[in-house]
């Protein structure tokens, strides 16, 4: 009854005004809907690129970082700076920023690490090779990132590191970090950050097998005619 | 509570004569077993929301599962939230919250980022504030997957981007970004037939609440509004643990045997944003109705699934996979 009586006020209402309000409707839904597949499914039109490093207290994750953004080796550091983790880079020939998140004191709360991994593009898992412990930790982990960007995940690139390859202690050995990468089905590295081992090609690697976009730490300008129409051709796969 | 592992072993020893070898181990709804170190104390309070603790022979450590009671939750409590309003939940859970709050001693946040067993001293009151962000994040989303009919799932949404709004409001952040944590859970934000039928308003809304919650930059735009705001403040605490901890983890205690003053400083800011946060009591107008009881009660005794697992899983029988 109610419901009936409703329609009829409504319709007893000018017709002008109806339409407009109609016109509205569709005006407000349609950028809306857009937007929130923007947000939700692909997020991946801004112009970061968000890398998340994972990993158990005291691997060094901090100072892989750091010694990327920074080309330094530091014993201190201020937590709060907002820009401490930003790096410019090259994306489908544009310049992009890159971010890294390190989700160090995130462990306690579970929400804020799927935070990060609903948003990260890119993952670095890191060990420590003195410590076994480290490597176990890093296996839920994994599977969280599995199961929240399920399918997904084949195009995700990730990289397991062993840091600390410059300690003598050695618990983990090389071939097992290597195995354990086979099994996730991502790719493997040693490095150290306080010697500066491998740490450039950490991050140039795992840009590279983002098979996405062309990404590469150096700013290139120019390409040629092939490599145009190879980008074109990915970037139209990206949509889906 | 303040009782060492390790005397918890002893005097249990004494009682069920399991033998010589025993451990105490923490025993996740989701069947994880977490063997608790022999130094650790204030346990009861540190171990996730529905976890057991069990004490068991080194050898038998294998065989724990978790008890019935802590994985099996089939009803929402969808008719009871209804009947509340979103402003008095809000309300309530901001006294709930302010009260967690204001009991943490400020060295208590020390304890917990230096380590407790360093101090001998327990953490109790963070931990149940701790705590609190997760449980909130999980019954949200236990309540959204539990909820099995369309146009009430559409309005418990609804109802819970409203409660964000209102905790906003109550400048509770910790339970703010719990709720927003909660409902972008992949759990939740997967049910797109829900999403698509929540009027545009509150889809824009949660946008909103969305985009404050952004981690990029070191969540700089949450770490912005909140400069502009001014005390009472419920400050969201998994930021605030993180930064202390890597303060803590990124920087040394000592260099050549002096104290490293600039860590100590940088602890130091954390504490006084917590100081400045509640040093003015928290006043919110009630708002005054007859079941204002019945809330505070229900808002305080929430049950949750913290088996994330499960609760993808029942949101995958809510609305299964489009192909």
């Amino acid at each position: 009854m109610a419901a009936s009586g409703r329609a009829v006020r409504s319709n007893s209402k000018t017709t002008g005004m109806n339409v407009d309000a109609d016109i509205w409707k569709t005006k407000d839904k349609a950028p809306t809907k857009d937007r929130s597949v923007r947000l939700r499914v692909n997020p991946e039109q801004s112009n970061d690129y968000r890398v998340v490093v994972f990993g158990a207290g005291g691997v060094g994750k901090s100072s892989l970082v750091l010694r990327f953004v920074r080309g330094t080796f530091r014993d201190s550091y201020i937590p709060t700076i907002e820009d401490t983790y930003r790096q410019v880079i090259s994306c489908n020939k544009q310049v992009c920023t890159l971010q890294i998140t390190d989700t160090t004191g995130s462990h306690q709360f579970p929400a804020m690490q799927r935070l990060s991994i609903s948003k990260g593009h890119a993952f670095i898992l890191v060990y420590s090779i003195t410590s076994r412990q480290s490597l176990e930790e890093l296996k839920p982990i994994f599977e969280e990132i599995a199961e929240i960007k399920g399918t997904d995940i084949e195009g995700i690139p990730i990289m397991l590191v062993g840091n600390k390859c410059d300690e003598v202690n050695r618990e983990v050995g090389t071939s097992e970090g290597a195995a354990i990468a086979k099994r996730w089905n991502c790719a493997h590295l040693e490095t150290s950050a306080k010697t500066n081992y491998n740490v450039k090609e950490l991050f140039q690697e795992l840009l590279q097998l983002e098979k996405r976009r062309t990404m590469s730490l150096q700013l290139e300008t120019k390409k040629t005619r092939s490599q145009k129409r190879k980008e074109k051709l990915r970037g139209k796969c990206s949509i889906m | 509570m303040d009782a060492k592992v390790e005397q918890i072993l002893l005097q249990v020893k004494d009682k069920l004569g399991l033998g010589d070898d025993l451990l105490l181990c923490e025993v996740k709804s989701t069947g994880e077993r977490i063997v608790l170190k022999e130094n650790d104390l204030g346990i009861t309070t540190s171990i996730g929301i529905n976890s057991q603790l069990f004490v068991t022979p080194k050898e038998h450590l294998d065989a724990l599962t978790p008890l019935p009671e802590q994985t099996c939750l089939s009803d929402g409590t969808f008719s009871t939230i209804e009947m509340f309003s979103s402003r008095e939940m809000a309300y309530h859970m901001s006294l709930y919250d302010w009260e967690l709050f204001t009991c943490v001693q400020e060295y208590e946040l020390i304890y917990q980022v230096f380590g407790r067993y360093k101090f001998g001293k327990i953490t109790c009151n963070l931990d149940l504030f701790l705590r609190r962000f997760n449980e909130i994040q999980f019954w949200i989303v236990t309540e959204m997957v539990l909820t099995s009919n369309l146009s009430k799932r559409v309005s418990l949404l609804r109802k819970f981007i409203k409660l964000a709004a209102h905790c906003k409001e109550n400048r509770n952040l910790n339970c703010f970004f719990a709720i927003v944590m909660g409902l972008s859970n992949i759990a939740v934000s997967r049910l797109s037939l829900t999403w698509e039928k929540l009027p545009s308003k509150f889809k824009k809304m949660f946008a909103d609440f969305e985009t404050l919650m952004d981690p990029s930059r070191n969540h700089r735009v949450y770490r912005l509004s909140v400069a502009k705001m001014a005390p009472p403040i419920i400050p969201f605490m998994p930021l605030l643990m993180k930064d202390m901890t890597f303060t803590h983890e990124g920087n040394k205690t000592y260099f050549d045997g002096l104290v490293n003053f600039e860590k100590m400083h940088m602890i130091a800011q954390t504490l006084k944003t917590v100081r400045f946060c509640r040093s003015t009591p928290l006043d919110l107008e009630a708002p005054g109705t007859l079941k204002s009881a019945d809330t505070s009660d229900y808002i305080r005794n929430i049950k949750v699934i913290d088996n994330q697992r499960l609760l993808t899983q029942l949101s995958h029988k809510l609305e299964p996979r489009r192909t």
